[in-house]
């Protein structure tokens, strides 16, 4: 490839991005699952640089800095054919303050170049005394948990560069493995059709700044793709990739329906504030309608990930975060429907945002990418049962716990002008925790039962199970404190936001903090002093609002 | 007719109808799960297990007599339940007595167990109780310290117990019930039914796990308990069993102090110190008893390796050989081992300090070079441009064996005993083996594990791993077992269930068989990633019904008090 050494000189150009939605549609083999290579890009990406586009920053000719955005496929595909580009781009993110000084490096610097990564003798070091500990299987802390992700992005990126991570070429029918050839592995015919790709691309890339890739460009990439999938498709079988659902990743890729459902989900809870403030009946219809849409969207983008994985897609921390909302927003229609208090989608509108927005916001503590189960997990009609419900359940918490917040909030601004919103939004509490209560426990009974069936054990104080019950007895003990009065309106909401930190705990914590226990499938790390310091504030909150309230009874009282 | 189903609703309609059933089925279960202790007791004693589970050694157990038997039912069945019923026995007759001569006391007390604020509170505290629980699990990474610190504490049970009181309570205060009740009654009669199911699961139910190497087979469980043997022998074949207790250390560690004693014949061993999570750790030291045999460590050293290594005789292996690429090398009690025919370096014991070596040639069928050696002595062998350093050499030697403690459990932690006998201490750590001498006879003391045997054996045919592809992460597991029941010798007439020739168990897919169900846990592999060993979980929950019983009636009796109380009070309305 030295003889395309110029092309270094695409880095200068506006991206070519275009040229590379073609090569984004060819399946490679990652991870267990055959995915388009966008897909592949987006993840690799997002492991060495932190994000799924590259932000480019160059001196052109005047010394002047210019940037641009490249997309995934480009440059993990660019990389893969000129890496001696790369390995001189600031490629690698590195967050942990304490690695940098151990590499002594700039702390404030942000992006590393391999280069200068690979020549760092404390990275080598650094990385044998990681590899002791695990070998050891001594818990990693935080920073040995730094040196991991460093070494996976080197690892990684030398993978990519020398072409070994990318699997293309299913093996022969007659191969012991399953194993697809990577890029690297290629010969003859292939390699010279996987290569074309390239060569195609580099020779219609525009030579001067400022120009496109021309529409021939394109068309000639896409020939070149297709040449290469056509050529596969005649030596392994028409059916060697699912085509229809690597086009259904693609979609999810392009049309982020998760992204339209919030942004629609905002029109609709803007809509709706208005209406609550001014009685509009308009505006509330509106409001509806735009709800109805985003959840539309919001239901189709779970199907089609159900259609690319084929299981129901509550296996992780990303997928449940965006299938609790789901229920929130599907309880606060039935709720709304039936007592029309506005305030009740509203609020569901609001915690629907929340989560949507969180699911986009930190794609390394939620991953967003498809993944394999775990053995004991392959059984779709128990996961089908008692994971949906049980997540659908915390739905109906964060329902209760939104419109909670709306109505501590307001007998905060003043309980006597708001008296009807206030029992109205306590009534939605009392129904959406009725509704939390009783899926939680068929959940948590279904989890019992799958258990039983699966492992022989009914109970067998699992943490995750365990704080599902223990969830489950903070809103029973709720449900208990209103029935003897000990708790009224004000109470219940406050009661119920309390208890939403137990559900907190119980659906991240478990998994985030604790890290113990036999559903250790979802564990993941990240993100846990940002949660726990929501949790608090919204105690804290609570609290307040609570102290603030008994002076004020206490002064009626005395006058 | 009509008076028949008039007195069918009747019946249907009388609360007590329905508390009579469900006490039926608690009594059965109890039944059934005391039957089910006393048939593996039988089994254990028909059948005792004659192999261990590496098939180090096999033992010739004492026969039980009609005594023994009567104690081990004593022991095992009898008297913990009587010492249970004497004691609710004495609480409640106390209990009684106090209530029936004071008329106040007792609605005091009643009005506290039957407020909802009591509810409330117990609820919190189990809630409490068991949040506690999660963070030592997590802490120690280890399920069961969890369980026997928090869940299976007296704490627990206690709180538990103010809540089943606290139930009943509760609806013998709505008495007399109307149809308003029914949610009410049934979700709390559910709440009961789980809590009994759990305490029969507890106390009768098995929950262990097989571990077959593939194309063996295995008749035991192996039960999460533990307990301590002692195992005697005068010719290292036949062992007879001097000493058999069930332990848990965990609950009650046994220290220098109070050290848990071991006695049997005219001997004490006396089990020192326990540590939960512990790593072995091995080293090679010089020993004052002449018994003992040699052994040393050697660096080699050429252009292309620089080694080091530790090879070691024992009582039972006068000659240990390593071999090393082109060459052997050889540690031997006599100076005139043969050789094994390839090129070798051979070592030999001269006294105390000095260390006798021979090399053979493979190319010249002779010995090229012979000499002697102390410690740090470096010489050329002579044969390509190998250099021999001595490093280590003790003429007695043995292996000390420690065991380093760990904050928390992982898959390299054992638990470890400290056992002195005689004056000497020695760490052992769980299903592994303590060997001590005497003059004439050598004694075996182990813990670990209880072993159970049962009336199933299982043969592992195949074991297979489904991995995603391209990958090495595991989709699938699945077993092909074969099953041979073996009838209890003391049951007579045809075998009760008949033998599987091959049947699979795979995740989610378990086999039913002889009371028993056997699931596909995990498995072992080796080094390069072949299964070796199947990890099979065996069950018999005798509480499952109720346990599931009291859930049914929760999820009804909750739906019911939400969203059907109208329809009742209706009812009610309608036939007041």
């Amino acid at each position: 490839m030295k003889k395309f050494g110029w092309l270094f000189l695409i880095l200068l150009f506006p991206s070519w991005s275009f040229a590379f939605k073609s090569i984004g549609s060819l399946p490679v083999q990652d991870l267990g699952r055959v995915k388009p290579f966008e897909s592949f890009a987006r993840e690799s990406l997002q492991l060495l640089y932190g994000r799924q586009t590259f932000k480019l920053i160059q001196k052109d000719e005047a010394g002047k800095e210019i940037t641009g955005k490249r997309s995934a496929t480009e440059v993990i595909f660019t990389m893969m054919f000129l890496p001696e580009v790369w390995t001189e781009q600031n490629v690698l993110v590195i967050d942990n303050r304490a690695l940098k000084q151990s590499l002594k490096v700039d702390p404030e610097q942000k992006y590393f170049t391999f280069s200068e990564l690979v020549r760092n003798p404390r990275v080598g070091l650094l990385v044998r005394e990681l590899e002791g500990r695990v070998s050891r299987k001594e818990n990693l802390d935080t920073f040995s948990k730094a040196v991991q992700s460093l070494n996976n992005q080197l690892t990684l990126m030398n993978a990519i560069m020398s072409q070994r991570a990318i699997a293309v070429l299913p093996p022969p029918s007659d191969a012991k493995t399953d194993r697809w050839l990577s890029a690297a592995e290629l010969q003859g015919e292939a390699k010279e059709k996987f290569s074309q790709i390239f060569l195609v691309a580099a020779k219609n890339t525009p030579k001067k700044r400022g120009e496109s890739f021309s529409k021939e460009g394109q068309k000639a990439v896409g020939a070149a793709v297709k040449e290469f999938i056509d050529y596969t498709k005649a030596q392994r079988g028409e059916s060697y990739a699912p085509f229809s659902e690597i086009k259904a990743e693609l979609w999810l890729h392009n049309f982020q329906p998760f992204l339209w459902a919030w942004v629609l989900y905002l029109l609709s809870a803007l809509l709706l504030l208005v209406s609550w403030l001014n009685e509009n009946k308009k505006l509330y219809l509106a409001g509806w309608g735009f709800a109805l849409v985003a959840l539309v969207i919001h239901t189709i983008g779970f199907l089609v990930r159900v259609y690319i994985v084929k299981r129901p897609p509550v296996s992780n921390m990303y997928e449940t975060v965006v299938w609790a909302p789901w229920g929130t927003v599907l309880f606060a229609m039935i709720l709304e429907y039936v007592y029309r208090k506005r305030i009740v989608l509203l609020a569901a509108n609001i915690a629907a945002i929340l989560c949507l927005i969180l699911a986009s916001l930190a794609p390394t503590v939620l991953d967003p990418s498809l993944q394999p189960l775990e053995p004991v997990l392959r059984s779709t009609f128990w996961l089908l049962t008692h994971v949906l419900v049980i997540v659908i359940s915390y739905g109906a918490y964060f329902l209760s716990w939104a419109i909670g917040n709306f109505v501590i909030t307001a007998a905060f601004i003043d309980e006597e002008k708001y008296k009807t919103q206030i029992k109205d939004g306590a009534l939605a509490i009392y129904r959406s925790n009725q509704i939390g209560t009783v899926l939680l426990f068929a959940g948590i009974i279904l989890g019992g039962v799958w258990a039983d069936y699966s492992w022989g054990r009914f109970w067998g104080w699992d943490p995750k199970e365990t704080w599902a019950l223990i969830a489950f007895l903070g809103y029973v003990a709720v449900l208990h404190a209103r029935l003897t009065n000990w708790i009224r309106d004000f109470g219940n909401a406050a009661a119920s936001v309390a208890a939403f930190s137990l559900v907190v705990m119980a659906w991240y914590g478990v998994n985030y903090v604790l890290g113990a226990g036999l559903h250790s499938y979802g564990f993941g790390a990240g993100g846990v002093e940002y949660v726990a310091s929501v949790v608090v504030a919204q105690l804290l909150y609570v609290a307040f609002v609570a102290k603030v309230r008994q002076s004020r009874l206490q002064e009626a009282k005395e006058n | 007719m009509e008076a028949l189903k008039n007195t069918m609703i009747a019946w249907m309609r009388n609360p007590f109808f329905w508390i009579y059933i469900l006490g039926m089925i608690m009594v059965y279960w109890t039944l059934e799960a005391v039957a089910l202790g006393i048939r593996y007791d039988l089994v254990s004693w028909a059948h005792p297990i004659r192999e261990m589970n590496d098939h180090y050694f096999t033992w010739k157990r004492g026969r039980l007599s009609l005594g023994d038997l009567i104690i081990k039912f004593w022991e095992v069945i009898l008297s913990p339940l009587l010492i249970y019923i004497l004691l609710a026995g004495v609480i409640f007759g106390a209990g009684f007595y106090f209530f029936k001569t004071n008329k106040v006391a007792r609605k005091k007390v009643f009005n506290v167990l039957k407020s909802l604020k009591l509810a409330v509170v117990i609820v919190l505290a189990i809630a409490l109780l068991s949040a506690i629980g999660t963070f030592i699990e997590s802490k120690y990474a280890d399920a069961s310290a969890a369980g026997k610190l928090v869940y299976h504490s007296w704490w627990m049970y206690g709180v538990l117990l103010v809540l089943s009181v606290q139930l009943i309570a509760v609806m013998v205060d709505r008495w007399p019930w109307k149809m308003r009740h029914t949610g009410f009654i049934l979700a709390h009669l559910g709440i009961l039914a789980t809590i009994y199911g759990s305490i029969l699961t507890r106390y009768f139910g098995i929950d262990a796990s097989m571990a077959i190497p593939i194309g063996e087979k295995s008749r035991h469980l192996i039960m999460p308990s533990t307990d301590i043997k002692v195992l005697s022998t005068f010719d290292g074949e036949r062992y007879s069993q001097l000493y058999y207790d069930r332990v848990d250390f965990y609950s009650s560690k046994p220290t220098e102090k109070s050290p848990y004693e071991v006695k049997f014949s005219d001997k004490t061993m006396e089990v020192i110190d326990f540590l939960p999570y512990a790593i072995r750790e091995s080293k090679l030291v010089e020993s004052s008893d002449s018994n003992d045999r040699a052994a040393i460590r050697y660096q080699l050293e050429s252009t292309r390796a620089n080694v080091s290594k530790w090879i070691q005789l024992t009582r039972r292996m006068p000659v240990t050989r390593q071999p090393f690429g082109p060459m052997t090398i050889t540690l031997t009690e006599s100076p005139h081992e043969k050789f094994s025919g390839g090129n070798e370096l051979m070592f030999f014991p001269v006294d105390s300090k000095k260390l006798g070596y021979k090399v053979y040639s493979d190319r010249l069928k002779r010995v090229i070079k012979e000499g002697t050696a102390q410690v740090g002595d470096l010489f050329e062998i002579g044969f390509m441009d190998f250099k021999v350093r001595v490093i280590n050499y003790f003429q007695n030697s043995m292996e000390k064996v420690t065991y380093r403690e760990m904050k928390h459990k992982s898959d390299l932690t054992n638990e470890a005993i400290k056992v002195r006998y005689n004056g000497k201490e020695q760490w052992t750590g769980s299903n592994s083996l303590l060997r001590f001498f005497d003059e004439d006879r050598m004694f075996v003391l182990t813990y670990g594990n209880t072993y159970m045997p049962i009336d199933v054996e299982i043969r592992m045919l195949d074991f297979r791993v489904g991995r995603y592809q391209g990958t090495n992460r595991a989709a699938t597991y699945e077993s092909d077992v074969a099953v041979n029941y073996i009838q209890p010798r003391y049951v007579e007439g045809p075998p009760e269930f008949s033998n599987i020739s091959k049947v699979n168990i795979s995740m989610n897919e378990p086999l039913k068989y002889a009371n028993f169900t056997f699931y596909q846990a995990s498995f072992q592999e080796d080094e390069k990633g072949q299964p070796t060993t199947s990890i099979l979980s065996v069950n018999n929950d005798p509480g499952r019904f109720l346990k599931y019983l009291g859930s049914l009636l929760i999820t009804i009796g909750s739906i019911w008090l939400f969203y059907l109380k109208k329809w009742g009070t209706r009812k009610k309305t309608l036939t007041a």
